[in-house]
């Protein structure tokens, strides 16, 4: 009696839990992004780096592969490293491919950390300005669009 | 009942002596114990009291920081002779730096702000490029003062830049251009460190770069720095 509905939530459970070849079915509902800020820099720097909070409420991480801003050239996920150089540690910076944003967990991009780098800026993000900020996730791909807010500090 | 005349003064004479005595001992030894608990109390109050730096590292015998001729951002000569009597924040970095070089000027002007105008008096922030290519004179000054107008960009023409990191035990090399088809699109790794000098000229304390956001703690150690 109650085996048919069961049976049905659970092919129903692993219909959606399954995508064929890995491909994200476009629940980028479940896909967040939280305090979305852009770094104010002078007028004389090309580029700058935003920040942000990314929360994946599904059950498959996803991945941050790059983005798009009507300010910037690009727009590049970086990590930043700090590496021993000869028994002096240097911080610097790599993009990578793409940054993880884990199952039912969050990536943060902050200020000294990973980050997606706007570069050949064309015009200065002011404090207080929202800029506008398309993220590419993959799989899919899919697109989120936020406005962040420029901020100094 | 009564005692024996004779005897009981005879028993309470060296009885009471004995007892008066004693309590001058007594008081004596607690005097002494009072004393030396006052002492402990004091030394380790001291002690504890005393104002630790908040800066990673603070150098237990302090060598004279080494000298360097560079050029500010207004394009007068800057070097650490004309800095004397003023605690200085050094921090190289550079202008076309996306993430740690803003944070690290932001952190330090916050610090910076929670200073008294006298105390900001007794402070300078110096950031050395270590870009000189890119980072002329004109560039840092569209850069540095965007942070804090009293801060000061230094450049060179010379190889002083690399003598001057190498005596800070700074490492930076560019890395490859983020854009290959633009050569001038590099960043460039470096370390963070803000290194602290004392207004008598000694390199006394070291910053690990995510010791900057605590911006309190580090105006505290500027203000204790300014004093000694």
């Amino acid at each position: 009696m109650i085996k048919a509905p069961i049976a049905i939530l659970f092919l129903a459970t692993l219909a959606s839990a399954s995508y064929p070849n890995a491909s994200w079915a476009g629940d980028d509902k479940l896909i967040k992004v939280e305090n979305a800020q852009v770094r104010a820099v002078p007028a004389v720097s090309k580029e700058t780096a935003a920040f942000m909070v990314i929360v994946n409420d599904s059950d498959k991480p996803v991945q941050l592969v790059g983005g798009s801003t009507p300010i910037a050239g690009m727009a590049m996920p970086m990590i930043t490293t700090n590496e021993d150089h000869g028994g002096t540690m240097a911080m610097g910076m790599k993009d990578v491919p793409s940054l993880e944003v884990p199952a039912h967990g969050k990536l943060e991009l902050k200020a000294g950390g990973n980050h997606l780098m706007l570069s050949d800026l064309s015009s200065t993000p002011k404090v207080g300005d929202k800029v506008q900020l398309t993220l590419r996730f993959e799989p899919g791909p899919f697109e989120i669009t936020v406005e962040a807010t420029v901020t100094k500090d | 009942m009564q005692t024996d005349p004779t005897f009981a003064p005879a028993m309470a004479q060296p009885a009471g002596a004995s007892r008066q005595n004693r309590g001058v001992r007594a008081g004596l030894s607690i005097a002494a114990a009072l004393v030396l608990v006052a002492l402990v109390c004091w030394l380790g109050w001291g002690r504890l009291h005393a104002y630790r730096p908040f800066a990673r590292e603070v150098f237990a015998d302090p060598k004279p920081a080494s000298d360097f001729h560079l050029t500010d951002q207004n394009g007068r000569p800057l070097s650490l002779e004309n800095l004397r009597g003023k605690v200085v924040l050094l921090t190289f970095g550079y202008t076309h730096c996306p993430n740690i070089c803003p944070m690290t000027l932001a952190n330090l002007n916050q610090a910076f702000t929670l200073l008294k105008p006298e105390q900001q008096s007794q402070v300078q922030v110096v950031f050395i490029s270590v870009d000189p290519q890119r980072d002329t004179q004109a560039q840092l000054l569209g850069y540095v003062p965007f942070y804090n107008p009293s801060f000061l960009g230094a450049t060179s023409s010379t190889g002083e830049i690399a003598r001057v990191a190498r005596a800070y035990g700074v490492f930076y090399a560019a890395d490859a251009p983020a854009n290959p088809a633009k050569p001038d699109s590099y960043n460039v790794t470096h370390s963070a460190y803000v290194d602290l000098i004392d207004k008598h000229g000694r390199w006394v304390a070291l910053y690990e770069n995510k010791q900057l956001f605590e911006s309190a703690k580090l105006a505290a150690d500027l203000v204790y720095f300014s004093r000694e």
